[in-house]
């Protein structure tokens, strides 16, 4: 028995998939050439599984913000804001995400992940208790784990389950945190928004929404802004990986408490604080997301289309179209299939296995972004099709 | 609920081993503990592995054919029955049947 035999099973699993062919772990992104397009595995690939929403990882404006930022304020920070000191980059940016949520203040993390993580587990502890939608992100489920604080399901999307369950808490439902999340990121499908913060204002609680695949997708700021719940929600985090390109994490309030995180979280306190290049260039990224609301058109006219076209191939996907489209499929061999036919096509999705995804089936992941032409979108459309007709003839073979 | 019960139970006493494990118990709560831990096996057992009785002492993990994500699923079930919210802290040390309803007679017996 050695400090490794809890991962035999694991190890045995990806042997196993690994003996068929197929190396979902094993890919290797050579040369990014555009948002939408890289050298992967010495081929030419359409990069559909990026989360890169409006494409602005190569934007001329946030380009520059970064080239300048690291000429004058060198390649990182070197360590916390605590240690090492705050920079005026890192205010200025706080400044422009609260004044862009319309909050009182907003802190910013090192990623989405440490976002979720840093205001959970500092926002409650073992006499708390933190009501989170069961398909959230493993961030916020790793962030309730952290604080200690009695952590209960509701089934996904569910406002009467959510309901049932601040009933059993009695009195303890008035200081419960609610979180759910504006789009779920494996399946695309966003949460019922209104009827969630009528449960809130019914039974009390605070409500935090995790924007992490919503901003700058769904109205600018995300499903809060367009279900008009600004006043419902306590609290909203979200990511800069994403729409705008970059990484790093946020939370915003109007509580004026939030400011109280900066001492007591981990996540926040014990690591290095974003770099100076992010910074700028999330900043740019967030100028450009208000200023050009043609690219959230482009985005949802290539996610309708894909949406539509693996629809009437017959694949079962999320209920409604959004730039995450799942295909789920039952089978292990028929993913591994369709995802090495789509590869071998020249074209990347995320293949995402049990128990990380809803519903325990496998999942063919896509995520479009405002950056994909239309004939980009037709050949993701194309692979699909033929990686399809592919498996299903060699399965009659 | 009560024929599902009935069928729960015979299958429980067929093992021999529910009373043993109950018995310790005071005669009120005996029958009441016996009682959800019939209801409990009876909605586990759709899910158990082939040739697997849920009892007692089956384990969560490897005697039910489902994996975490599942038994998660399954939860859900057990929680509507019994009318309460089974935090996530407490399943890393719930292994075996008889100890989820531990903590699901906790639950029950706080919510009054």
């Amino acid at each position: 028995m050695s400090l490794f035999s809890k991962f035999d099973a694991l190890a045995e699993r990806r042997q196993a998939l690994s003996d068929t062919g197929a190396k979902p772990f094993d890919v290797v992104v050579e040369k990014i050439i555009s948002p939408t397009e890289a050298i992967v595995n010495g081929q030419e690939m359409i990069m559909a599984g990026t989360n890169n929403y409006l494409g602005l990882t190569f934007d001329p404006s946030c380009v520059a913000a970064a080239q300048d930022a690291v000429s004058n304020e060198g390649t990182g920070t070197t360590g916390s804001r605590m240690a090492n000191g705050t920079f005026a980059s890192h205010i200025a940016l706080e400044q422009d995400i609260a004044e862009f949520f319309g909050r009182q203040s907003a802190i910013i993390f090192s990623t989405g992940y440490l976002a979720n993580l840093g205001i959970l587990s500092a926002l409650t502890d073992r006499d708390d208790v933190i009501i989170i939608d069961s398909d959230c992100h493993a961030s916020i489920y790793d962030g309730c784990i952290m604080g200690g604080a009695e952590v209960i399901r509701f089934r996904h999307n569910d406002p009467e389950d959510l309901a049932k369950r601040l009933r059993r808490l009695g009195e303890r439902a008035a200081n419960a945190l609610i979180v759910i999340e504006g789009i779920y990121s494996m399946l695309g499908d966003r949460a019922p928004m209104s009827e969630i913060a009528a449960v809130k204002r019914e039974y009390g609680g605070y409500l935090l929404v995790d924007e992490a695949h919503s901003l700058g997708v769904l109205g600018e700021r995300g499903l809060v802004e367009i279900a008009n719940e600004h006043d419902s929600v306590d609290f909203i985090t979200g990511t800069f990986s994403k729409s705008l390109g970059a990484t790093g994490g946020f939370c915003v309030s109007d509580l004026p408490e939030l400011d109280l995180i900066r001492i007591s979280s981990r996540p926040y306190v014990f690591t290095a604080s974003m770099c100076p290049s992010v910074i700028a260039s999330t900043r740019a990224a967030l100028a450009q997301l208000r200023k050009r609301p043609e690219l959230r058109d482009d985005l949802w006219r290539n996610a309708n289309r894909l949406y539509e076209h693996l629809q009437s191939l017959g694949y079962e996907l999320g209920p409604h179209p959004s730039p995450v489209i799942a295909a789920m499929v039952s089978d292990i061999e028929e993913a591994l299939a369709l995802w090495t036919g789509l590869l071998k096509r020249g074209v990347y999705v995320n293949l995402v296995f049990p128990p990380a995804t809803p519903k325990t089936c496998y999942l063919l992941r896509c995520s479009v972004s405002a950056a994909h032409s239309t004939a980009q979108i037709d050949r993701i459309c194309d692979a699909f099709s033929d990686s399809r007709n592919e498996f299903l003839s060699s399965s009659v073979a | 609920m009560g024929a599902a019960c009935t069928a729960c139970r015979r299958l429980i006493v067929d093992t021999g081993r529910a009373l043993s494990d109950t018995e310790n118990f005071g005669a009120q709560r005996m029958d009441t503990f016996d009682e959800r831990l019939a209801v409990l096996c009876g909605l586990l057992q759709p899910h158990a592995t082939q040739g697997v009785v849920v009892g007692p002492e089956t384990m969560l993990a490897s005697d039910l054919g489902i994996d975490s994500a599942q038994l998660l699923e399954v939860l859900l079930e057990v929680e509507d029955e019994f009318d309460v919210s089974i935090p996530l802290n407490v399943l890393p040390s719930v292994q075996t049947v008889n100890e989820l309803m531990n903590e699901l007679d906790k639950l029950i017996e706080a919510a009054g």
